[in-house]
């Protein structure tokens, strides 16, 4: 249901998270994202997301209020239009802005 | 496996003393497990009672809601609040997550919406009051609330509503044509703190119709994985759309099921609809049924 692909690509750190997003798979990313460690820049791929829903959106703003407590930047890359679209429309995209001022 | 351990396996009961089938005594975990139930069907009643509460009757309208949980309670809120002059205050919530957590969440919303309701001038304070009651706590447990909140008012023939990360509702005119609701996104409740919510507005006419929704309804899946999508649920609005909002609600309710062909579902299914009354001449005050 979901696979977590990752790489790092000079000082940033790349998460690819791969098939569904939701309240059945979400432990295994949080999971993950509680293993990194030092990072500066984290991207997060949505290109091969093909479902995300409330639970998964949590877990994503859980990684953008760490970023401010922790100092590093989070940048959504790969954003397909429907993603796109529930981000812009719950909010994701102002939150993310307004921490990382 | 003899018969007696499968049966204490599978009821948590196990044998006595005695070797007597008849004289079996509850395990420490049998017994939980029925406590746990039992207290799971107390919280459904409670949630249920709460959410499925009193619908106002309109003097120049009507207005109907309906929440289904996917599990044996959920995390879908909708309520009403009668304002002064016959307006009517609507809001529907999703909060985040699935289940008894959720629940707990959405009796939350609930307690600051009812507070907020009474004194906010509008929706955008509304949203605002709500926002500051529950952001430091939903922050603490990771968590958010969508909300849509909405006051009619028949005395201007308006709608004005302010958005907290929900979907905007479908508007049907009299006419039978969907009208787009003009956007109004603002952030989830939980999502930032010290939030202004600014308000839109549309005008509402006689015969048109208002379906509020939570993503469960459009996202329900049927056995091959599909979605009910948007365009469905629009089909089905304006093929009943000159029903009573009661048949409507029945009609998106059916039309659900028959997509779904008896799947269970992962989220939970809210709608409220609003119908503008066609007798705008009976000027009686509102009151609850």
């Amino acid at each position: 249901m979901l696979s977590i692909h990752t790489k790092n690509e000079n000082s940033s750190h790349i998460v690819k998270p791969v098939g569904v997003l939701d309240i059945s798979t979400v432990d295994k990313f949080d999971e993950y994202v509680q293993t990194l460690d030092s990072v500066l820049t984290l991207i997060i791929d949505f290109s091969e997301l093909e479902f995300i829903d409330s639970t998964g959106i949590g877990a994503i703003l859980r990684v953008i209020y760490r970023s401010q407590d922790e100092d590093f930047s989070v940048e959504l890359e790969g954003l397909q239009e429907n993603i796109r679209e529930i981000f812009e429309m719950v909010g994701v995209m102002k939150v993310l802005e307004a921490m990382q001022k | 496996m003899l018969f007696s351990e499968h049966y204490s396996l599978i009821h948590g009961r196990v044998p006595s003393d005695h070797d007597d089938s008849s004289s079996f005594v509850e395990s420490p975990v049998g017994e939980m497990e029925k406590s746990l139930k039992r207290e799971i069907h107390l919280a459904r009643d409670i949630q249920t009672k709460l959410l499925n509460g009193k619908t106002p009757k309109l003097s120049k309208g009507e207005v109907t809601g309906v929440s289904i949980p996917a599990r044996l309670i959920g995390g879908d809120y909708y309520d009403f609040y009668l304002l002064p002059n016959d307006k009517l205050r609507i809001v529907i919530g999703d909060v985040m997550g699935k289940g008894i957590p959720a629940a707990m969440l959405m009796i939350l919303t609930r307690g600051a919406f009812r507070s907020a309701a009474d004194s906010a001038q509008g929706p955008g304070a509304t949203l605002t009051a709500m926002n500051n009651a529950l952001c430091e706590d939903l922050r603490t447990l990771g968590s958010f609330v969508t909300v849509l909140c909405a006051d009619w008012d028949p005395n201007t023939d308006t709608l004005t509503y302010a958005n907290a990360g929900h979907s905007l509702p479908v508007l049907i005119r009299e006419t039978k044509k969907v009208e787009e609701m003009p956007k109004n996104n603002g952030v989830m409740l939980g999502g930032l703190p010290n939030q202004i919510y600014q308000e839109k507005q549309v005008y509402l006419y006689r015969g048109d119709d208002v379906f509020f929704y939570t993503d469960g309804i459009i996202e329900a899946q049927n056995k091959r994985g599909e979605q009910n999508k948007l365009y469905r649920l629009i089909d089905v609005l304006l093929q009943h759309s000159d029903k009573s909002v009661h048949e409507i609600e029945q009609m998106v309710v059916n039309s659900i099921n028959e997509f779904t062909e008896g799947m269970p579902q992962k989220d939970d299914l809210t709608m409220v609809i609003l119908k503008v009354g066609k007798d705008k001449a009976n000027i009686s005050s509102c009151s609850f049924a």
